[in-house]
């Protein structure tokens, strides 16, 4: 019995190392000689999901190999990125995910990767319209009419997020700490929720992610500010919270990442075909329909992006009392 | 725009090719499984829902929906022709039902049943489109407090209707809502019995717990039962019922529909309990109650219009609330989600296409299953004699696969298996499942909108009862809650006076 058992393991053993050698294939063959995985870390349909599916389809007439989307949601987004560090570093599975699922939600759970380390950045490729809003009655026409307002009026104001530690509730803690204000926040689960709230007059404002482009455009609500680096092409008019004063930006920036011990080689070409599938204007038609804005950052930029905010969003974050020290380590 | 215009583009909608065959698909698939006892609408839903990942979110509404309906229509079939109920919503239907097909009358049982849910269903969606739309705009006006007592009061809805044990439903109700604290808690986002696993940060999914409850667990009952149903050997003939039928039946499609209608609205109610109410009805307004249980067509077209009524109406608050009323609603609100779009107040306005493509489309199911029901009787027939050797293991086959394909995940398979087992284990101690899948949803929301109340008021309680539509709901809860102590006390009481 025991020597059969052995007998098969030893087989068994043998069998693995050869199907390994023959689907590994020759190392010289011209990467990509097959199909490329994307995993997604959230459910179709949503902005993460949308975005990386228009640049897959952007790389792939680039590649001329096909970039398919598989959706692995779970964990907010850190199932995606802990079941890329379990597939082969060969540049056939990649990973998109939001820079907040490597600098936010690790510190807020423990998760089973280093954000700085464990990944290489291919490229960053987009973020979402964050900005603040009121209902377009509001009697506020600013941002400083807003504050002013809040300021004579203690303990008034309610104000809607997507949700406690989110980038949209550290902009506005951001705007109260600088102004001495107090206001009441009520998190939300997402933009549509905290929008409904906005609009149905539950909250005096809001801080949202792209779902408020639909509601600024059939003039339900009244954008005040853009929380953004830049002014968003859509509102030239619209300052941003950094031109009012205010050191904040978005720090959710949609990423595609590969495993930190990829083949150089391999990286280099993806960086390559990656920057220039961005450029794809069908991609970038995508984008706008789907109320993103294409940015720019290679992988070094990324790594210094992700650095600045991870300090940025631990204070907040322990300012907050959602934690007491980040729940991962960064490297 | 308003509810003619609305019917009018939500035509130009469900008329498009592609939504034209999902409704017919949904439509079949729904009969499909409302004809085959031990799969119900919930499970093919949950079952059927990643196949439409690949499709635009109005498309794959209007086939879940189509399945919704399809199913009510099916249900009958079994419950007339071989005393099984195809699904919950048609066991009332076998009492007189299959006593009707053995006094030779099967072919009018069966056409009453759909005529009966033609028209009930029909009267449904015309409230459906009419009070919906104004319902959206009332519902923008409903800030977190008032959302917590209408929770509140439909989980006091939920428990009052339970068809068993009111004691059992609390705990089932109780346990949905303990399994829905697993995840990040929504307000501080901290974890919550998550044990550090990856897979539980987000929480359990509804759908791999519905699928093992409403599928997996009734391949574990049905394998018990060995001796197979049979199918009566009738000719089925004259499904046009004749006026004197059409006479008897006209009252008890009318009043059936008006129960299902409100039944449907109601959280914690839907189609199943409005069959045993309409049946209920029935029977006490009949001249004839001894008739019932021996082939009174009253008794099957009562609760067949009942539950399609139901089936209709209990959109309107998913749709204008974004609040699901029962199990399979519950199940259709993840599929929303699933599709990136919330339902609720801003449903009509920002995603027109569905909420009035999904509301056309089902005008036009009703239509294309009252066509295709008459003819294709026979075909159901046949298919009820597929052996269960066959049967059970292709659904065991669908549920893994439905359970794997909404997240891609092994570990939602494992969550499917245990809830199959838990099914078994609560059919077995007579506990129902649709009460905790319902805790399961709305627990979330219940707690959320607590929270979000407090964190309004600063703390105050006050604000439940400062704002009148909360307090008409917690008013109705506490009346919920004080009657059947009345009915005790007046019960005990009686004999002394």
């Amino acid at each position: 019995m025991k020597n059969h058992s052995r007998f098969f393991v030893a087989a068994g053993v043998i069998m693995l190392v050869v199907i390994s050698l023959i689907c590994s294939g020759p190392a010289w063959a011209e990467y990509p000689d097959r199909s490329i995985t994307v995993l997604v870390g959230f459910v179709p349909g949503g902005s993460m999901d949308l975005s990386a599916r228009a640049l897959a389809k952007s790389a792939e007439k680039i590649l001329g190999q096909p970039v398919m989307i598989e959706n692995k949601p779970g964990g907010t987004g850190t199932v995606a990125l802990a079941a890329l560090l379990s597939q082969k570093p060969d540049g056939y599975t990649l990973c998109a995910t939001p820079s907040s699922v490597l600098i936010r939600v690790s510190q807020q759970q423990k998760v089973p990767f280093k954000p700085f380390t464990s990944f290489k950045t291919v490229i960053g490729f987009t973020e979402p319209q964050l900005g603040l809003v009121v209902k377009s009655d509001a009697p506020w026409k600013t941002l400083k009419d807003l504050t002013a307002y809040a300021a004579k009026n203690p303990g008034k104001l309610k104000y809607a997020t997507t949700g406690v530690g989110s980038t949209t509730h550290a902009a506005v803690e951001e705007i109260a700490s600088k102004d001495k204000l107090q206001l009441i926040h009520v998190p939300y689960k997402g933009s549509m929720e905290a929008l409904t709230a906005l609009l149905g007059g539950h909250v005096e404002f809001a801080a949202l992610t792209s779902e408020l482009v639909p509601a600024v455009k059939s003039g339900q609500a009244r954008l005040l500010a853009v929380i953004s680096e830049k002014r968003s092409v859509k509102y030239p008019d619209v300052p941003t919270m950094k031109e009012l004063g205010y050191d904040f930006a978005n720090d959710a920036v949609f990423a595609i990442v590969a495993p930190a011990d990829i083949d150089p080689a391999v990286m280099k070409k993806l960086e390559g075909v990656f920057a220039a599938a961005a450029k794809n204007s069908e991609y970038l038609e995508t984008l706008d329909r789907i109320n993103m804005i294409p940015v720019y950052y290679d992988g070094r930029a990324f790594d210094s992006f992700l650095r600045k905010h991870w300090k940025i969003i631990n204070k907040s974050l322990i300012a907050s009392g959602a934690i007491k020290e980040a729940a991962t380590k960064p490297e | 725009m308003d509810a003619l215009n609305g019917l009018l583009y939500g035509l130009s909608v469900a008329f498009e090719f592609h939504n034209l065959g999902l409704l017919l698909a949904g439509c079949l698939l729904g009969t499909l499984v409302g004809v085959l006892p031990g799969l119900g609408p919930v499970g093919a839903i949950s079952i059927l829902l990643p196949l439409t990942f690949q499709l635009p979110p109005a498309g794959a509404i209007i086939m879940l929906a189509g399945i919704y309906n399809g199913a009510m229509y099916g249900g009958s079939t079994t419950s007339i022709l071989i005393n099984v109920p195809g699904e919950a919503a048609s066991a009332v239907t076998c009492l007189d039902g299959y006593a009707m097909a053995r006094k030779g009358r099967a072919g009018t049982a069966l056409g009453i049943a759909v005529f009966g849910s033609f028209i009930a269903g029909t009267v449904g969606l015309i409230g459906l489109q009419l009070i919906g739309g104004p319902l959206s705009v009332l519902a923008l006006k409903f800030g977190p407090p008032e959302y917590f007592a209408i929770i509140l009061m439909g989980f006091t809805f939920i428990v009052y209707l339970a068809q068993g044990s009111m004691i059992k439903a609390v705990l089932m109700a109780l346990a949905g809502i303990l399994l829905s604290l697993i995840g990040l808690d929504p307000i501080t986002s901290e974890q919550r019995f998550t044990f550090g696993n990856i897979h539980l940060f987000e929480g359990l999914s509804v759908v791999p717990l519905a699928i093992g409850l409403f599928g997996l667990a009734e391949v574990f009952v049905n394998l018990e039962k060995t001796a197979p149903a049979r199918v009566l050997q009738v000719k089925i003939k004259n499904m046009f019922p004749n006026k004197s039928q059409w006479l008897r039946a006209r009252w008890a499609i009318v009043r059936g529909t008006v129960i299902g209608f409100f039944m449907g609205i109601l959280p914690g109610g839907g189609p199943v309990l409005s069959t045993f109410m309409a049946y209920g009805v029935e029977k006490r307004v009949s001249k004839h109650p001894e008739k019932f249980g021996h082939g009174a067509i009253e008794g099957v077209a009562a609760p067949e219009s009942a539950n399609n009524a139901a089936a209709s109406t209990s959109f309107i608050p998913l749709m204008t609330l974004g609040i699901p009323p029962n199990v399979v609603l519950a199940v259709l609100f993840g599929a929303f989600m699933i599709h990136g779009v919330t339902p609720g107040p801003l449903l009509m306005t920002q995603h027109p296409e569905i909420f009035w493509g999904v509301i056309a489309s089902m005008y036009m199911g009703n239509v294309i299953l009252l066509i295709l029901n008459l003819p294709l009787i026979p075909l159901w027939v046949q298919v009820l004699r597929i052996p269960d050797k066959i049967l059970y293991p292709l659904i065991v086959l669908f549920c893994l696969l439905g359970a794997y394909s909404v997240h891609n995940s092994v570990f939602d398979i494992g969550v499917m298996l245990l809830f199959g087992m838990v099914g078994y284990l609560l059919n077995k101690f007579d506990f129902e499942p649709a009460p905790l899948v319902l805790g399961f949803v709305l627990g979330p929301l219940f707690e959320v909108n607590l929270r979000r109340s407090l964190l309004m008021s600063q703390g105050s309680f006050a604000i439940f009862v400062e704002r009148p539509i909360a307090l008409v709901a917690l008013i109705v809860c506490v009346i919920l809650i004080i009657l059947p102590f009345i009915q005790a006390i007046r019960k005990t009481s009686r004999p002394i006076s």
